[in-house]
């Protein structure tokens, strides 16, 4: 799942911000995570002469900002099992028999309730 | 004697060894008591007297009725004593007259039919008065002189007047009959008076005990020497009386002859009915006693209807507490008797009595039908404590039994172990226990755990697909972080399965749901559960 979700993450991270979205297939909103700021982000003028420093830090914080966001994402986000999607909690039914996208259950003439109403 | 004692323990030692239901014994320990109770009444009822209270009730009406007849028969024999004493005194003064004026001795009299015709002439008068006047049916007086000397039996035969009535009957005759019995016929005739149909000239004194005696003997006084004879049979009749012989005593001492009264055996019924009372008919006797037996023989007895009392027979005296029993040879009497003196000097030192007898075969009757009440009454009273004792026996040990049986029959539960005994409760509630402690060593669920998983197990049936599907996760171990990894699904929606889950599974929270989990992996019943 958070492979899956990894995939889905869209980075919107700036240089003193980390920050990632993941955008519902089926209503099409973002989902954005909590930014995260960069340590060094005041400190930018100080690393000017070790560019290569300043620039592996800002990697490694924001590998484990995108981390964070997955695990916030896993808080959102269902994988529809019929569509194969990932949708919202919005959009995401909990049906009798399966769970699933609105959609797939509109579509199955499934009845149940959104997880998030 | 000692080999039975012992065969009698051996068959006591087997009876104790024998196991009795504890209704029996119960029983028997209740009939013990009962029995104990029902002995204690009957001993203290004995005491109180209420079962000889007939014998005391009688003991008081017959002695109420002695005395009564005692007092009654005293006052007459009395009047007859003092008005016989009064003819002797009256005798003796006419017959000394007579003899004065022929200046003869009494001696003299005999062979000398005309003198004594003159004596008998001047003695009639006093004679007929007081068999008028006194309470007795007949009056004599014998002179001690004979008509001739020259006769064989002339020592016991004297001259004498002896009138009788002869038309009694049990009503008080209206012109009472007198007869001549005794005496000059000559007086008869001249009087206009009718001769007995057994008339005798003279007395035969050998048949009145005591009289030849009295003539022979001296005395100051009439009084000193008076006395009633036994019943005597008159000489050739059926007839029997007791005869009161005072003594005609002269001046000088001399006995000029005997006088008195009668009293028959016949007046004597007369005079003295029966008494029918509740115990029966009452008779009233006098009569000598002697060695023990009362001679009614000898005696006067009161009118017998009712009974077969025997004037001839002598009864046997059985002394009692309360009555005494006189035995005659073929019939039983009960009754009392009191020592009467009617004699100033007793010919053979009798003693007399007077008794009242009532014929014990009707005492009898009369108890029995008592005793039947009092044993009816103790039956049925015996029956009641025993159908009581039945009921409070079967009472005690039905709700013991049920619980033992429903015990024997598995069928334990905290209600139906009630018996309402606190040692019985305590008991089967111990076995309960113990039984239940037994079962849970074997790995037996407790009952109520067992109703627990029944239940559980039952509401899972409510549980969708999807929840199912997240159960399982928690079955095979997973903690609920892992789920949104294994299912695609956010942890939103892991949570909203958790909450549908707890509230269709009736757990509260997820320990208590993995605890119904681990309990059933345990009594491997958890395949139930998927």
């Amino acid at each position: 799942m958070i492979n899956f979700l990894s995939s889905h993450l869209e980075d919107c991270s700036s240089n003193n911000y980390f920050c990632f979205a993941i955008r519902c297939e089926v209503c099409g909103e973002y989902w954005y995570s909590s930014s995260i700021p960069f340590t060094k982000a005041l400190f930018a003028s100080e690393y000017s002469s070790k560019k290569e420093l300043y620039e592996a830090i800002y990697q490694r914080e924001k590998e484990r900002a995108k981390m964070v966001a997955e695990k916030e994402a896993r808080e959102h986000f269902s994988l529809c099992p019929i569509c194969r999607r990932l949708v919202c909690d919005s959009c995401f039914m909990i049906c009798d028999e399966m769970d699933m996208c609105k959609e797939c259950a509109y579509r199955m003439e499934e009845y149940g309730e959104s997880v998030v109403p | 004697m000692l080999k039975k004692l012992k065969q009698i323990q051996a068959l006591n030692a087997l009876a104790k060894k024998r196991s009795v239901g504890m209704q029996r014994k119960l029983m028997l320990y209740w009939v013990s008591m009962i029995l104990v109770i029902f002995a204690a009444v009957i001993f203290l009822l004995s005491v109180t007297g209420i079962f000889s209270r007939d014998d005391k009730q009688f003991h008081e009406v017959v002695e109420v009725h002695l005395i009564n007849t005692k007092d009654r028969l005293e006052g007459h024999l009395e009047n007859l004593t003092a008005q016989s004493l009064n003819l002797s005194k009256e005798l003796s003064r006419e017959i000394e007259e007579t003899l004065m004026q022929e200046g003869i001795s009494m001696e003299d009299v005999n062979d000398d039919p005309e003198l004594l015709f003159r004596i008998q002439e001047a003695v009639y008068p006093f004679v007929r008065t007081t068999l008028q006047t006194a309470d007795c049916n007949g009056a004599y007086a014998i002179l001690n002189a004979t008509t001739n000397t020259n006769l064989d039996g002339s020592n016991h035969s004297r001259s004498g007047i002896h009138l009788r009535y002869s038309n009694l009957s049990a009503g008080q005759p209206v012109t009472p009959t007198v007869v001549y019995f005794r005496g000059i016929p000559d007086i008869a005739r001249q009087k206009n008076i009718e001769l007995h149909n057994r008339w005798n000239l003279e007395f035969d004194i050998d048949q009145i005990p005591g009289c030849g005696e009295l003539l022979k003997t001296s005395l100051n006084r009439p009084a000193e020497g008076y006395f009633w004879s036994t019943r005597i049979d008159l000489k050739n009749t059926w007839e029997s009386t007791m005869l009161l012989c005072v003594p005609i005593v002269g001046s000088d001492g001399t006995i000029y002859g005997v006088c008195g009264v009668e009293i028959g055996a016949l007046y004597f019924q007369f005079s003295y009915p029966n008494t029918e009372g509740q115990f029966g008919s009452a008779v009233s006797v006098l009569a000598p006693i002697k060695d023990n037996r009362l001679l009614l023989s000898k005696g006067l007895i009161g009118n017998v209807s009712g009974t077969y009392l025997d004037a001839s027979e002598d009864l046997l005296i059985h002394q009692g507490y309360y009555y005494n029993e006189y035995n005659a040879s073929d019939e039983q009497y009960i009754g009392l008797h009191q020592i009467i003196s009617i004699s100033n000097k007793e010919v053979n030192d009798t003693t007399w009595v007077v008794a009242i007898l009532m014929p014990q075969e009707n005492y009898i009757i009369y108890t029995a039908s008592i005793r039947q009440t009092w044993i009816i009454f103790a039956m049925i009273l015996f029956l009641i404590l025993l159908a009581f004792s039945f009921f409070l026996a079967r009472k005690f040990v039905k709700p013991i039994i049920l619980s033992l049986k429903r015990f024997q029959q598995g069928e334990i539960t905290e209600q139906s172990i009630y018996s309402g005994i606190s040692e019985v409760d305590e008991l089967a509630e111990f076995l309960n226990a113990r039984a239940r402690n037994q079962r849970l060593e074997q790995g037996e669920l407790p009952p109520n755990i067992a109703d627990l998983f029944d239940q559980f197990i039952e509401r899972k049936n409510s549980l969708t697909e999807a929840e199912r599907n997240i159960l399982r996760y928690y079955i095979d171990g997973y903690e609920i972080a892992d789920i949104p990894e294994l299912a695609f699904i956010s942890m939103s929606t892991v949570r909203k399965h958790n909450r549908n889950i707890y509230d269709k599974l009736g757990v509260t929270s997820r320990d208590e749901l993995m605890l119904y989990i681990d309990l059933l992996r345990r009594c491997d019943r958890i395949q139930e559960l998927i």
